[in-house]
């Protein structure tokens, strides 16, 4: 039965997904300071705020655009960011 | 006292601690692959080792965290069996949400490993309890990620509550603190435990100061022992 | 592509294709051509100095397995074998320091691994530029992160090393990885007992484009834009090897493999043919078999790739499928790639279609090239030393410069990146003269340390290389060790100059002659040639690591427990020499002067008798003699200790000799005042002097110079360059 539900349903799409993950405000980025310090040096003085965090993409099936964002954003919560330390943004566009 | 180490694929102090647990307590130590769901035996105490669990990608410990054998590692704690976590396993800890806080990088951004002095903050715990409270010992530490963090509310509540059980320390002065870390941890905290004091995570060695012919030294002796006589006074749980 | 354009890509010259088409008897495809270049290369084929290396003594009474494996193995006692090796991996780290430097260390872990042991240390000589310069800094920072980074992860202890600072390295650092393991006998892997039938199973990472040709890369001069050599840097997975150590020591345990090879440069094809050719088989790949990380790879690509962390098993048919089950346990990629046969023959299919058909001996007997040697003009220049330009107006001043260059001040902010003591056998480590390590469940100690004299070399490539190993054999004695065997690393300029090959020669005859008359065989080795840019060339390094064993480990003479009232003493001649010393050149700017002359004779008494030193422990603490001459070692003893010393010899010579020459056995002990008349004793036979007596706060040196042991420590943490 539920193998022909799954049948009618329309194709899932493709999506790629982009989660960026950064340090929350207030943590302490050891690599951002260090980053900021060399610009300087380097003779960059008018950055600031540098934080050094990573990003993580990968393509998603879903039947649509949002579907594939909630489906990012829990994956991010449960292992790619950890909510003490990191705040995230995730987007998400059609895959060619 | 039936003790489990648990090996992570990228475990590599895993070996050690059995060795350093089976001298020093002669005691049946088991080791339980990751995949495992549950425990061969029911163990008494379980250990969960230094070493880079899953390469400590994305974050130390994050992996192994969610790994199958986590379940049965909450499920002894929550039942009140003594759960141990050095250096990535106190990264494992907190990323498993069973320790507050997090490691993050060390201020050096660079690996650390050395001989460290430790003032014992608390005895009020199944793990330190046979250690004096003020007395200064010497672990080795090795890690790339032991600045210890937590929110400054929760920091505070976790000092009131006296769940320091470990602070970085200056050994001809007895003080210990923050300007004592060598990885920058918030108010140079080492290690921690939890409320009914049956999970300590703790980022220094004991294991590596268990032989006095090595190059660690030998303090981490008393730990064992302080972890046996605990578990022999209260009897199993 | 005409022939001329095709031999250049792969490296091949005229005679040498002549000769490849007379053996083939036809000429070689494009992909045999390749296969062949890349074997044929001086890194796969040492074709330049197998004649040389041949040279060294191989055998002695713990020598299990000599030179040709993957690493030597020596006997520990008690059931215990002790493989190690170390090797370079310059060219990559002055390309990609962290890469290049990790993937050095994941290599040498590999080669042990081969041999059936369980890496137990590691460590690095490390050849930088002037450190004054920011790009050593830059090129320092990154080489030490990846050795960390891979060496912590795979949990595998960095012990100990040597870091050397030259402007000869600015543009050719030198990455020399040691590695060494514990096997049981019984257990030992050889890549020598493949037979007809077994499959050929590739264990470990998927095959990428990364590092593709890496081999004869190594061996051409870098070019001036090193940027442009970036595509084939490899990359290292830690946590892969981690497990590959793992599911290997599982293999051997359950006794699943015949044979194994690990990969290192030329990735698959030297791996296989190297088996083949070993064991006396022939091998037939099959292409499509070989997992692939990108799709479109062709087949020459493959088999030159050096993708990291692969292993080549050699499986009885019977005993596959616990094979894979093992490896799935770890999480390891496994595939049958091909099978060993009868045939003497290396073929290629690839769906069916047979793409290379070589004899295997074409890939393993390669040929070898009589070089053409002469003496350096200005060799001679090199070794004319003025000493009067080498007179000092302030000794203490110069002590403390000794103690804070670069080449003499601590390198705690390399050590403290290491993990110097996961596995929990680590009894001596980082920054002791000699790391000491146990044999596993027994009371018996192995002692490792590693020397090069590059200045020395430089100077006199003969003596050099015989102070080189006969400086890593004292440091072996003193704590008390026999020595068991040694494995080098020699790096060298390009071998296509008869001037430079010369001192290849020369310094291989120097190591050669020692490790003859010393009782010390050579067990495993490395070459690396071409270590130069338009810019210049690197000193002769050729680097030693020597194994030595002590049955009971509670007899180890170790430095730094000098204690009040200590008498001091002098073992050997108060002086050595100036010449390509590190006093002399901190004086001139460049090395000058030929070391001290070999002394075999006086070397093995110093032997005997520092052995039976330890053995009766009758001295508290020692250390030998090295860079900084006999002021250094006071020093460094007087810091180590934390307590000062009085010293009351007086200069032969030149209090500058006196203080600061080298070469030659000399060593200092502390010595508890009731030893020292047994002490003495054992020692009256040689030169003996009582040079002063252990206290106070101050190394006082009568007539010469007072230093608080304070100023010594502050110096000796290191005023100049990055590394403080």
């Amino acid at each position: 039965m539920r193998f022909l539900v799954t049948l009618m349903q329309k194709p899932m799409m493709s999506f790629y997904a982009e989660a960026i993950i950064t340090p929350r405000a207030g943590v302490l980025d050891t690599q951002g300071k260090a980053v900021e310090k060399t610009l300087g040096r380097l003779g960059y003085e008018n950055a600031g705020n540098v934080r050094v965090g990573r990003i993580v993409t990968m393509t998603v099936k879903a039947n649509e655009k949002s579907e594939a964002a909630e489906y990012v954003k829990s994956m991010c919560g449960d292992l790619l960011a950890n909510d003490l330390i990191e705040t995230y943004t995730v987007t998400v566009r059609e895959a060619e | 006292m039936r003790v489990s180490i648990v090996v992570f694929p990228g475990s590599n102090c895993d070996r050690d601690v059995q060795r350093a647990v089976s001298e020093t307590l002669k005691t049946q130590v088991d080791m339980v692959w990751h995949e495992e769901r549950e425990f061969p035996e029911k163990p008494d105490l379980v250990v969960l080792p230094g070493g880079f669990s899953y390469g400590d990608y994305l974050r130390s410990g994050a992996m192994a965290a969610r790994s199958p054998i986590i379940d049965s590692v909450r499920a002894h704690a929550a039942s009140g069996g003594l759960l141990l976590g050095i250096c990535n396993g106190f990264q494992v800890l907190t990323e498993a949400r069973l320790l507050p806080g997090a490691l993050l990088a060390n201020t050096s951004m660079t690996f650390l490993c050395k001989k460290c002095w430790l003032r014992v903050e608390s005895t009020d715990n199944h793990f330190t309890s046979g250690l004096k409270k003020g007395d200064i010992v010497q672990y080795p530490i090795a890690h790339h990620e032991g600045l210890y963090f937590l929110p400054e509310k929760e920091l505070k509540a976790l000092e009131d509550d006296g769940r320091v059980v470990f602070r970085y320390a200056d050994k001809d002065t007895g003080k210990a603190g923050a300007e004592y870390a060598p990885n920058g941890a918030l108010n140079g905290i080492a290690g921690i435990c939890n409320k009914e004091g049956n999970i300590l995570g703790l980022m220094p060695h004991p294991e590596r100061s268990t032989f006095g012919h090595l190059n660690g030294g030998s303090d981490g002796r008393e730990f064992w022992l302080s972890v046996a006589r605990d578990f022999a006074e209260r009897g199993a749980f | 592509m005409d022939t001329e354009q095709k031999l250049r890509k792969v490296g091949l010259s005229e005679d040498e294709y002549k000769n490849i088409k007379d053996i083939l008897s036809r000429e070689p495809n494009d992909l045999e051509l390749e296969l062949i270049g890349v074997m044929w290369s001086e890194h796969c084929s040492y074709k330049s100095t197998r004649p040389l290396l041949r040279t060294f003594p191989s055998k002695g009474k713990y020598v299990l397995q000599g030179q040709g494996e993957n690493a030597g193995v020596v006997d520990m006692g008690e059931g215990w074998g002790f493989a190690f090796k170390v090797e370079s991996h310059n060219h990559p780290s002055a390309v990609a320091p962290f890469q290049g430097a990790a993937t050095g260390v994941g290599g040498i872990i590999r080669d042990i691994i081969a041999m059936g042991a369980r890496p137990c240390v590691s460590m690095d000589g490390l050849f930088f530029g002037d450190a004054a310069l920011r790009k050593t800094q830059n090129l320092a920072k990154g080489i030490v992160e990846g050795i960390g980074a891979y060496g912590n992860a795979v949990g595998v202890p960095i012990v100990g090393g040597k870091t050397f600072y030259s402007s000869c390295y600015n543009d050719n650092p030198l990455v020399n990885a040691f590695s060494a393991g514990y096997v049981r006998l019984d257990k030992m892997a050889s890549s020598q007992t493949a037979k007809p039938g077994d499959l050929a199973v590739l264990l470990g990472s998927k095959t990428g484009r990364d590092g593709i040709a890496g081999a004869s890369f190594a061996s051409r001069e870098l070019e001036d834009d090193a940027k442009a050599s970036k595509p084939q840097i490899q990359i290292g997975d830690p946590f892969e090897e981690k497990l590959l150590i793992e599911c290997c020591m599982d293999l051997l345990q359950k006794d699943l493999i015949a044979s194994m090879q690990d990969m290192g440069a030329a990735g698959i094809l030297s791996s296989s043919s190297e088996i083949a050719e070993k064991s006396g088989c022939g091998v037939d790949i099959i292409v499509e078999k070989i997992p692939l990380r990108e799709a479109d790879m062709l087949p020459w690509e493959i088999f030159l790739s050096e993708s990291q962390e692969r292993m080549l098993l050699i499986v009885e048919k019977e005993k596959l499928d616990p094979v894979f089950a093992l490896a799935k346990h770890y999480g390891l990629d496994c595939a049958v790639v091909g099978t060993m046969t009868d045939s003497g023959r290396y073929r290629v299919y690839k769906n069916d279609v047979l793409l290379a058909d070589l004899p295997t001996s074409i890939l393993g007997d390669t040929p070898e090239i009589i070089r053409e040697a002469k003496c350096p003009e200005d060799l001679s220049e090199r070794q004319r030393l003025d000493l009067s330009k080498l007179r000092s107006d302030d000794l203490a001043g110069d002590l403390l410069k000794m103690l804070s260059c670069p080449n003499g001040h601590k390198k705690d902010a390399i050590w403290v990146q290491y993990d110097s003591m996961v596995q929990l056998h680590t009894i001596a480590g980082n920054g002791e003269p000699a790391a000491v390590v146990e044999v596993p469940d027994t009371n018996r100690a192995c002692v490792l340390t590693m020397e090069a004299e590059p200045y020395k070399c430089h100077t006199d490539p003969y003596k050099g290389a015989v102070e080189t190993m006969a400086l890593s054999l004292r440091g072996i004695w003193l704590t008390g060790a026999e020595a068991l065997g040694m494995t080098n690393c020699l790096n060298f300029a390009s071998p296509e100059y008869p001037e430079k090959f010369y001192e290849l020669k020369e310094a291989i005859r120097g190591l050669a002659d020692t490790c003859r008359a010393l009782d010390c065989p050579v067990v495993s080795g490395n070459v690396s040639l071409y270590n130069e840019t338009a810019a210049g060339q690197i000193y002769p390094t050729p680097l030693v690591v020597t194994a030595g064993l002590v049955v009971d480990r509670n007899n180890i003479i170790r430095s730094g427990r000098t204690q009040q009232g200590d008498i001091i003493y002098v073992v050997g001649k108060t002086e050595g020499s100036l010449a390509a010393s590190r006093y002399q050149d901190h004086k001139s700017g460049k090395p000058l002067g030929a070391t001290v002359a070999p002394d075999f004779e006086n070397e093995k008494k110093f032997r005997d008798r520092a052995i039976k030193t330890a053995e009766l422990q009758l001295a508290r603490s020692g250390r030998v003699a090295a860079g900084g001459g006999l002021a250094v070692a006071f020093a460094n003893e007087a810091i180590a200790s934390e307590i000062g010393m009085r010293i009351s010899i007086s200069p032969e010579d030149s209090p500058e000799s006196l203080l600061f020459s080298e070469g030659g056995a000399r060593a200092v002990y502390s010595v508890a005042p009731e030893k020292s008349a047994e002490f003495e004793a054992l020692w009256s036979d040689f030169s003996l002097t009582r040079a002063g007596i252990a206290g106070g706060s101050d190394l006082v040196w009568d007539n010469i110079f007072t230093l608080s042991v304070d100023r010594l420590r502050d110096a000796f943490a290191g005023s100049v360059g990055e590394n403080k």
